[in-house]
């Protein structure tokens, strides 16, 4: 394929990719998706901008540590589970609030969520690890044979 | 509520050790000593209440569904120890403070000295099984770190290695005994068992002697008996306040605690007889006989300590009122005296630079107070009035002549102190006293240590001689540990100097003199026991030969396993799984399979054939990337499969997979290159292939004929909504009524791409550096 109508085709579609990936994750606990296929789908649309163009990933390195993102989205995940421990109920208890919105209607808003998000940016993280891992070591390779 | 915050103190204290040696190094042991310090008063002040026979005791469930309970209870024989761990800890510390305040990592040293402490404490202190189990543990680790606290010197670590394997494997044996005796008594509480009906149930019960068994291997390798014992003397790479704490005064002893805390529940069967005494008599003899032999200050004290430690489970074995009495105020003599002079060891080492006792002589002049307290202390070591040892082996003598073992015992006893009594004078008396100082430093040069230094022997040598004399001192506090083991009748226990003249006072002379006289004649004796090579026989072997045959093992299947061909590790884990699913085949199901479920309509017949066209181009192309691309197409058709059974999310999921696997596979086949012995001929796979499709493709069909559980179906069906408020089942399970699992998944996953990031990184590292 022609680099330049990949290059952008990916610049378009990355952000889309980004926010389907958000709106899977938010629906996700009443219709299709959820926080793993969110996580995976981001991942997928990093990994198409990476392999569109990596000259991109030699001039600016990611600023977030991929394993420190994973382990941030373990976090979150665990203390999604503490609120239900301080009313003595049981860790992880799914605990819901109904938010009233302004233009009638309710938001509901719950710790399941909050799990969930973890999940999405524990799987971004480390699915990311595995890819810039192997993308960092070639280009390593390939700044080796030129110097 | 105190008794459980005196427990947790010294565990509250490491953090604070971290603090306090950034502040100060110079006055961090004398600070952090305060700690065990203020525990011995605390102990201390609940002496007379414990005296009385009111008990303090907590109890407070932990984890209810395995039995589990913070109980903790303080009765005379856990007063005791209690008060042994805490002085002598407050005593290492200050003496730490300054032996190892020049190294490196000193903080992380109290830090796991207070760990240690917390252990040991709660080994005495704990009444439920488990509980003593835990902190067990806690100080087998710890003394698995301080033995190998130098861990750039290979003896070290391999010293390290060698307590841990062995004391590690004798706890397994220990959970596994202390499991099946709570399981057997009815209950986990050490002071429940010991309730007459229960005490019948266990001893009485079929399963008495593998109980026995279990539990004396745990405490046998945690108390150094023959023929566990050979981890003790490597300990002594340790720094020398870890010996004289963990390896002489407490550690060690948690096993001949346990056994004398299970003793009224165990003891006074034939097996137990013969098992204690037979082991602590060959351990008695042959540790002292080992110790005679070498020429390492601290190598010799941890031989000694090995031969009481035999003493002691040889008087538990006799298991009478006046043995139990033996023990307990043997154990005490040997804390105080052994303790100091594995201090003085280091002082010798410190001041001289060496502990080859050959190359050390005249000391007194140079250390007078160091070696007074040595004199002392090996005096009481070897049992000579009017000091406290004397009354130790007067009570232990009297005890063999008069239990079971009767004169026999009472004479192999005789011989393992003479042998003891020839070995205090070379570790404690000649080095002062006589020959010449031949090491490599200036005699000049030798100092007297700093008081921090000096103070722990001086104290303990000092109450060693105090005891001799006012033996009616201590008389309450070992009589109340005396009768928590041996009841009322062991409780009345009369401590004096003078027993007037009996066979053991006979005993008593005669094994000095023997012991005098073996010294004397020292030379060709030592020549012959170094010629001989005891400690290289028997159990060592077996120990040695055993960690070979492990190694030679790990490494020949990981030659085998891990062989570095990705082909290789494919055609292991397949066959592991075609073989798993061929054998539950065959032994569970005999009816052939039956036909596909329902009629495969014209859309999903396209899908088929497409996977099918897709998965023949795959494995017959010669191209990498036509392969991928074609294992890229038969996923995705597997996800329009998904969606055409009413799997939405698992359809999604698929797609995003697939896409994401044939990128990773893209750019690890960009990295590494197909290597050439990797391109043999496909067909040689096919078998393999063929077998586990088949096998999985049978075991599915299985699986499709039997109904679904409808009821747990219908429980998420009718309860997601209610109780999780959301309308996507998959995702409510995932995230609400399965949260803990999903939780403990993505922990996995989140650990491997950490190790995948690491690897990746360090391997870059190298290739750099080449």
């Amino acid at each position: 394929m022609n680099p330049v109508v990949l290059c952008t085709v990916a610049r378009m579609m990355a952000p889309v990719l980004l926010l389907f990936s958000l709106v899977l994750t938010v629906r996700g606990h009443d219709s299709p998706g959820g926080g793993f296929v969110g996580g995976l789908l981001a991942t997928a649309a990093f990994t198409l901008l990476l392999v569109a163009q990596p000259e991109e990933l030699v001039r600016r390195r990611p600023r977030v540590d991929p394993t420190r993102l994973a382990i941030t989205g373990l976090l979150v995940a665990l203390g999604s589970g503490l609120p239900a421990l301080f009313l003595g109920r049981p860790f992880l208890t799914g605990l819901w609030a109904q938010v009233p919105l302004p233009g009638g209607g309710a938001l509901k808003l719950g710790t399941p969520q909050l799990f969930d998000a973890g999940v999405y940016l524990l799987v971004l993280g480390t699915a990311m690890a595995f890819i810039l891992g192997l993308l960092h070591g070639e280009e390593e390779e390939a700044r080796e044979r030129e110097g | 509520m105190s008794l459980s915050l005196a427990f947790l103190t010294s565990f509250a204290a490491a953090p604070l050790s971290l603090l306090i040696t950034r502040l100060s190094r110079r006055w961090s042991g004398g600070v952090l000593a305060a700690v065990p310090a203020g525990l011995m008063l605390w102990f201390a002040s609940r002496a007379p209440a414990v005296l009385r026979g009111e008990l303090p005791a907590i109890d407070m469930p932990w984890v209810p569904e395995l039995g589990l309970a913070f109980a903790l209870r303080l009765d005379g024989l856990s007063l005791l120890m209690a008060l042994l761990i805490t002085g002598m800890g407050a005593l290492v510390f200050l003496y730490a403070g300054r032996y190892l305040g020049q190294r490196r990592h000193l903080s992380r040293f109290y830090a796991w000295l207070f760990l240690f402490m917390g252990g040991m404490l709660g080994i005495v202190l704990a009444d439920d099984a488990l509980l003593l189990f835990i902190c067990w543990e806690v100080t087998t680790f710890s003394s698995f770190i301080l033995i190998g606290f130098e861990h750039k010197e290979e003896e070290a670590r391999e010293a390290a290695q060698r307590a841990l394997l062995i004391t590690a494997l004798g706890g397994q044996a220990l959970l596994v005994g202390l499991v099946l005796l709570g399981d057997v008594a009815g209950t986990l509480s050490l002071s429940r068992m010991l309730e007459p009906e229960r005490v019948e149930q266990v001893r009485g019960g079929s399963r008495y002697l593998p109980i026995l068994l279990l539990v004396l291997a745990g405490t046998f390798t945690k108390s150094a008996q023959v023929p566990f014992h050979t981890w003790l003397p490597g300990a002594m790479t340790a720094p020398t306040p870890v010996s004289a704490y963990l390896h002489a005064a407490t550690m060690v002893k948690a096993g001949v605690y346990l056994l004398a805390r299970l003793s009224p529940l165990l003891g006074g069967t034939a097996a137990w007889e013969w098992l204690l005494t037979g082991v602590g008599a060959v351990t008695m003899v042959s540790g002292a006989l080992l110790a005679l032999g070498h020429t390492d200050f601290k190598r010799l004290l941890a031989y000694a300590t090995v031969s009481v430690l035999g003493a002691l489970v040889l008087l538990l074995g006799q298991g009478t009122a006046h043995a139990v009495q033996a023990m307990v105020v043997f154990l005490t003599v040997h804390a105080l005296y052994k303790g100091a002079l594995f201090l003085v060891a280091g002082v010798v080492d410190h001041e001289a630079g060496t502990r080859e006792l050959p190359e050390v002589g005249g000391l007194l002049r140079r250390l007078p107070i160091t070696g007074a307290a040595a004199g002392a202390a090996a005096l009481s070591m070897m049992g000579v009035p009017p000091l406290f040892g004397f009354v130790g082996k007067e009570l232990v003598y009297e005890a063999c002549l008069e239990g079971p073992g009767g004169w026999p015992l009472a004479l192999t006893a005789a011989l393992g102190f003479s042998l003891m009594v020839a070995a205090a004078l070379r570790a404690g008396v000649r080095p002062f006293v006589g020959g010449s100082f031949r090491a490599g430093k200036p005699e000049a040069q030798v100092h007297e240590a700093p008081s921090s230094m000096w103070a722990g022997p001086a104290l303990l040598a000092t109450a060693g001689l105090a005891l001799g004399l006012a033996p009616k001192a201590l008389q309450p506090l070992l009589g109340a540990a005396a009768a928590a083991i041996g009841g009322a009748e062991a409780g009345h226990l009369e401590l004096k100097l003078w027993h007037g003249l009996t066979p053991a006072l006979g005993l008593s002379a005669a094994s000095l003199a023997a012991g005098g006289a073996l010294f004397a004649a020292r030379a060709p004796v030592l020549r012959g026991l170094q010629a001989l090579h005891l400690e290289r026989w028997g159990p060592e072997r077996l120990y040695q030969a055993s960690l070979e045959g492990l190694k030679r093992l790990a490494h020949a299947q990981t030659r085998v396993l891990q062989s570095g061909s990705l082909r290789r590790y494919l055609a292991v884990t397949l066959s592991t799984l075609g073989g798993l699913l061929a054998l539950t085949l065959a032994l569970r199901l005999r009816a052939p399979p039956p036909g596909p479920p329902g009629e495969i309509l014209l859309h999903e017949a396209a899908v088929l054939v497409l996977m099918l066209g897709a998965a023949v181009l795959a494995v017959t192309t010669r191209s990498v990337l036509t392969s991928l691309m074609a294992l890229g197409a038969v996923g995705l058709a597997e996800a329009l499969l998904y969606a055409f059974f009413g799997a939405p999310d698992l359809a999604m999921t698929q797609v995003v997979v697939q896409t994401l696997t044939v990128i990773l596979f893209a750019l690890i086949f960009s990295r590494f290159p197909v290597e050439p012995h990797e391109e043999r001929p496909r067909w040689r796979d096919a078998p393999l292939a063929l077998a586990v499709g088949g096998l999985l493709s049978w075991a599915l069909l299985h699986v499709a004929a039997v109904p679904p559980h409808t009821r747990i179906a219908q429980f998420y069906a009718t309860h997601s909504v209610p109780e999780a408020h959301g309308l996507n089942i998959v995702n409510v399970i995932l995230v609400d009524f399965r949260a803990f699992d999903t939780l403990g998944e993505v922990t996995v996953l989140a650990t491997s791409g950490v190790g995948v990031y690491l690897l990746f990184r360090t391997g870059a590292r190298q290739r750099r550096r080449t």
